[in-house]
């Protein structure tokens, strides 16, 4: 067994848990979180996820044209997708396969 | 709601994360096997650490040995998003009780995505069903991949674009709320300005961090306007 290795997990294990735990080791508490917190917890989510987004497509910028390109297309092709059905599964599923299609082309 | 009824509205939450998931997990368990740790260190990590990217940043760190004191900090970095997450839900998981620290542990991005395009008033029976069954396609994927190993059957390269389309989506469900679109539209133009100037290996923490400022002081300007008139 490779111990160094399993220090290795244990320590990714607790610096993740930590960091997901902070907020409500900071908060959760009898008192609650004070107001301002609260109310940022409520802006924060719609803010975080057009993050996200520009995370996953981080590489656009970066890459080819045509790569990104493609990306942004398939993106686009998600957005009206759930525009006109507001289906997640249908415009995850069609947007991954335009994607995939794409790249192949 | 009886049990069958949360498992199956959960199941139903949890589909578009099993793609992205499996494969990206089935990825990361090959990598692994590769760097000579097999199915059971995939199982090991997926459950226990289960955290997408740092994962894959730690498969060279396990092979190199490296000192434990890199090791957190590289975590620190990779996962510092993370801290971002719970703010938005400190008030509901407070009433969860005895589900509250798996769905603490378990607040992935895919998780944490799935909660934000979720009714509020959904039950914490299924936001935990929701939890789990996403780290059951994490950790099915990791422990197939180190199984298989060398290559797949077949080409999947870009499938992993559902996380993308996943994360579009709950935007667009998000910016019907027209509350929702001014917070939106300011992560968007930081994050790209952040990506922009930072470039892409180090601009996601700095920008939501600068988000949660910018937003903090709006907060504060509109608390005390509301004084003000109050």
């Amino acid at each position: 067994m490779d111990k160094h290795a399993l220090m290795i997990v244990a320590v990714c294990a607790l610096v993740t848990l930590l960091l997901r735990a902070l907020p409500f080791l900071c908060f959760g508490g009898r008192h609650g979180a004070p107001r301002l917190v609260l109310a940022l917890g409520r802006v924060l989510p719609p803010a975080i996820m057009a993050a996200l987004v520009v995370y996953c497509l981080k590489g656009v910028p970066f890459g080819t044209a045509g790569d990104g390109l493609r990306q942004l297309a398939a993106v686009a092709a998600v957005v009206l997708l759930h525009l006109r059905w507001r289906n997640t599964l249908l415009s995850v599923g069609a947007g991954t396969a335009l994607y995939m299609l794409l790249i192949r082309l | 709601m009886a049990d069958t009824k949360q498992a199956s509205r959960a199941l139903k939450l949890s589909l578009p994360v099993l793609a992205g998931y499996v494969v990206l997990g089935i990825a990361f368990g090959a990598t692994l096997a590769q760097a000579g740790y097999g199915p059971a260190w995939a199982l090991l990590i997926s459950t226990t650490v289960y955290a997408g990217s740092l994962q894959f940043v730690m498969v060279p760190l396990m092979a190199s040995g490296a000192s434990l004191v890199t090791v957190a900090l590289t975590a620190l970095m990779v996962n510092a998003r993370h801290v971002f997450y719970g703010l938005s839900f400190v008030e509901r998981f407070s009433g969860l009780g005895r589900l509250r620290p798996y769905l603490i542990f378990s607040l992935t991005d895919e998780t944490y995505s799935v909660f934000c395009g979720m009714d509020e008033h959904e039950s914490g029976g299924v936001m935990v069903r929701v939890a789990a069954y996403d780290q059951l396609y994490w950790i099915a994927g990791s422990v197939a991949g180190a199984l298989m190993a060398q290559g797949l059957p077949f080409d999947l390269t870009g499938i992993d674009f559902s996380m993308t389309a996943l994360f579009a989506v709950i935007c667009v469900e998000r910016a019907m709320n027209r509350a929702d679109r001014l917070p939106m539209a300011l992560g968007a133009v930081i994050s790209v300005g952040a990506l922009l100037l930072l470039g892409p290996d180090a601009f996601l923490a700095p920008a939501l961090a600068a988000t949660a400022l910018v937003l903090t002081v709006m907060q504060v300007r509109t608390g005390r306007e509301g004084e003000a008139h109050g």
